[in-house]
């Protein structure tokens, strides 16, 4: 019983520099955020800060703005997470084929978008990928004798310019995890699904989706925290317009926070993603544990 | 060397050392000042800036800092004390952030002898005081600025056009006096490609009228000069809105028929001075323009060098404050100087720039603001066009809204502005609904700040 105890303690030990660590880096700004949630606190006069209780939650809640931006915030998250995990799936699979040579230098260079800074990756795309006159897609577009729309400028389509892009730069992620998963499957699966008939998208769906049902979990997690929070490619490619077409809570908040100033309100938007993303992660983490744990 | 001898060297030692040191510090003065991108800044840095260090040993350090992120960097580190700039510069909409962290300049205006009536009265208004600090001077005006309307001449007195738009709206055409007349001829000028104008066969289309679009500052900064311009102040002295007036809805609807019917479509990217270029290009007949554009507008290699004409913007018809002429706001900005301990030297050095060498600071700045800039031979005759610019850009100073410089202006009436007539033009709320939203959001706000019951 002592020598558990002294192994449990020991442990502990083991783990008290991350956690103070964490608790200094993550704990103190999430409570000073929390702090300022509760507080009027405009930039202009910062140090007179007046304690309001929850009403800078509830006039969140009653700003058309505010559940304008989550709807937005919520469509956007999941294009990227389908469009992220869809693709990630499909490109590393077919890497994984025997036919492909090159393989590292094909990761290598899918791993491109994913190491561009988003902002940068923003720019090119808005300048060279979605601009109406010159831009690739309407250059390919005209090719077929089709209209050149405005991407980007269009309330119809900026949602789903800005999905697209910020995929692309998450892809990479999807496809080295699922690349990396891909290699640990035994040949002997594929070799008895060749044997009982199985086509390439017949071994993608019985075989590789069952087998990367874990890293699909890791890997969704992942975007889903990542896009949910997603600013600097939106910033770069609309500024959160027209109109309010594109206006995540991440841009939300900042456009409270800087341009009103209104650094209590801008805290409190924060805030209420941050718990919105802790109870959808962990809803996912544990809906998706056990279906992973009856299925594998 | 004895015991003794030798202690009284090392003490000598010493004092010569810590004096020598003393006095290298009194000389090493450094002035550092937060700008804002622009020719004035770099004629701070490149001109301005080695030119002080050279005559006086006193370095100026000049820091250009992303224009959307000035006011923000500015008062962060103004909120931490950490005086990391003694100058900072901004425009007098948001001085209203800083009144905690400058100096009241009086005395070092008293002190050195720097005239401000060498500025056009709301200049001083405007660019100098504050509400939040009354009967202070709080800044020095470096590039008060307001827009103007400039038009492509040649087309206005090409015959084929003059006859055309006669016969179209039985009257002259001409440079538009009204907004309402601003609306006809943007809407005459507005052509697709393969159409002819002025005589010659279209290869792209031309619009009637354009400003920068962009969500957040450029549709906010467009809209807001029309706003003005109807006599709107925002609220009056005793903080009730005056923004539920009917002319507000009539400026929002004016303002989204114009441009989404006679603007460019590339407009809503422009944020503030980018969309010049289609102007110098020969792509706009009409366009709104801040005097730091001119420049380009005026570009030698572009086709409407030459060919541009200035007027101050048009007259709002019926407008509530009796204005004659079209009136914006008065941007731009000016220099505060923060509480750090070279506060002093950093005023020295503004009065040298821009009084002791008044007319220096025009030529290397083109930014024009003192009575001696309009009234110099030597400015006028800079560049080929200021002859026709200078008039028209003195004639719009004349008739410029000064902001009110209380803390919340940004939010209730910049920010304000942003919200009403976004969600207008994208059809996210009618006039009526934005109208409501705000004029209850800036009670709010007052009601916040103990303004009002």
């Amino acid at each position: 019983m002592a020598r558990h105890r002294d192994k449990f303690t020991r442990g502990w030990w083991f783990i008290l520099p991350g956690l103070i660590l964490m608790t200094i880096v993550v704990g103190t700004p999430l409570l000073m955020g929390f702090y300022y949630s509760l507080h009027d606190v405009f930039l202009y006069s910062f140090n007179d800060q007046v304690f309001v209780g929850l009403d800078n939650y509830r006039r969140a809640l009653e700003d058309p703005l505010y559940i304008n931006a989550l709807q937005i915030t919520a469509i956007f998250t999941v294009g990227c997470v389908v469009t992220s995990v869809g693709l990630g799936i499909l490109i590393a699979f077919l890497l994984n084929a025997r036919q492909v040579r090159f393989r590292a230098m094909w990761v290598a260079l899918f791993l491109i978008p994913f190491v561009m800074t988003p902002v940068v990756g923003g720019i090119a795309w808005r300048f060279f990928i979605w601009q109406q006159e010159f831009g690739v897609v309407n250059q390919v577009l005209a090719f077929f004798g089709g209209d050149k729309p405005y991407w980007l400028l269009d309330r119809e389509t900026a949602l789903l310019a800005t999905i697209i892009t910020n995929s692309w730069h998450l892809t990479p992620l999807a496809i080295l995890v699922f690349y990396a998963a891909l290699t640990t499957i035994p040949d002997e699966l594929h070799e008895a699904g060749r044997v009982d008939g199985a086509g390439p998208f017949q071994a993608l769906w019985y075989i590789v989706l069952p087998m990367l049902r874990p890293h699909i979990l890791f890997v969704s997690i992942i975007i889903i925290t990542s896009a949910f929070r997603e600013f600097d490619m939106i910033w770069a490619l609309t500024g959160g317009g027209p109109g309010r077409s594109t206006s995540v809570l991440s841009i939300f908040a900042y456009n409270r926070g800087i341009a009103n100033q209104d650094m209590g309100m801008a805290n409190t938007i924060a805030f209420t993603m941050f718990i919105i993303m802790a109870v959808v992660a962990w809803l996912y983490i544990t809906l998706y544990r056990r279906r992973v744990g009856e299925n594998t | 060397m004895n015991k003794r001898i030798r202690k009284h060297v090392f003490a000598g030692g010493l004092a010569l050392g810590m004096i020598s040191a003393g006095v290298a510090m009194a000389q090493d003065v450094t002035i550092r000042w937060a700008l804002h991108p622009g020719a004035e800044a770099d004629a701070v840095v490149n001109y301005f800036a080695p030119k002080y260090e050279e005559e006086t040993g006193v370095r100026v350090i000049g820091e250009i800092l992303p224009g959307n992120t000035l006011r923000d960097q500015m008062s962060i580190e103004a909120i931490g004390g950490t005086g990391r700039w003694d100058m900072g510069y901004h425009s007098p909409g948001w001085f209203g952030s800083f009144v905690d962290h400058v100096i009241d300049l009086t005395p070092l205006i008293e002190k050195y002898g720097f005239d401000i009536n060498a500025y056009p009265e709301l200049v001083i208004n405007s660019h100098m005081k504050s509400n939040a600090r009354p009967g202070e001077i709080i800044a020095v005006p470096t590039t008060p600025a307001a827009p103007m309307l400039i038009v492509r001449r040649d087309w206005f007195e090409h015959p084929d056009e003059q006859a055309a738009f006669e016969a179209e709206f039985g009257r002259d055409l001409r440079v538009p006096e009204t907004w309402a007349e601003l609306r006809e001829v943007a809407g005459f000028f507005t052509r697709e490609a393969g159409e002819t104008l002025a005589g010659e066969t279209l290869d792209r289309s031309v619009y009637g009228w354009a400003d920068a679009l962009g969500s957040g500052a450029g549709i906010t900064r467009s809209f807001i000069v029309m706003l003005y311009s109807t006599g709107i102040s925002g609220w009056d002295e005793d903080f009730t809105p005056d923004i539920d007036h009917p002319i507000v809805i009539e400026a929002a609807e004016y303002f989204v028929d114009l441009a989404q019917n006679t603007a460019p479509r590339e407009a809503q990217n422009w944020s503030f001075l980018e969309g010049l270029q289609m102007f110098r290009d020969g792509r706009l007949a009409t366009a709104t323009m801040w005097p730091q554009g001119v420049g380009t507008v005026e570009d030698p290699e572009g086709s409407a060098a030459g060919n541009t004409g200035y007027s101050p913007l048009p007259l709002w018809e019926g407008n509530i404050a009796g204005y004659t002429q079209g009136t914006p706001f008065l941007g731009g900005g000016g220099v505060f100087v923060f509480d750090t301990p070279n506060a002093e030297e950093a005023f020295k050095f503004l009065n040298w720039m821009l009084q002791e060498n008044e007319i220096e600071w025009g030529v290397q700045s083109e930014q024009f603001s003192t009575r001696a800039h309009f009234a110099s031979e030597e400015l006028r005759n800079l560049r080929p066009y200021y002859p026709d610019f200078l008039p028209a850009y003195e004639q719009v100073l004349e008739s410029v809204f000064i902001r009110q410089g209380i803390p919340e202006w940004g939010s209730v009436m910049w920010n304000g502005t942003t919200n009403f007539i976004t969600d207008i033009y994208s059809g996210d709320l009618t006039p009526q609904q934005a109208q409501d939203r705000w004029v209850r959001d800036m009670t709010s706000t007052f009601q916040r700040a103990g303004y009002i019951e």
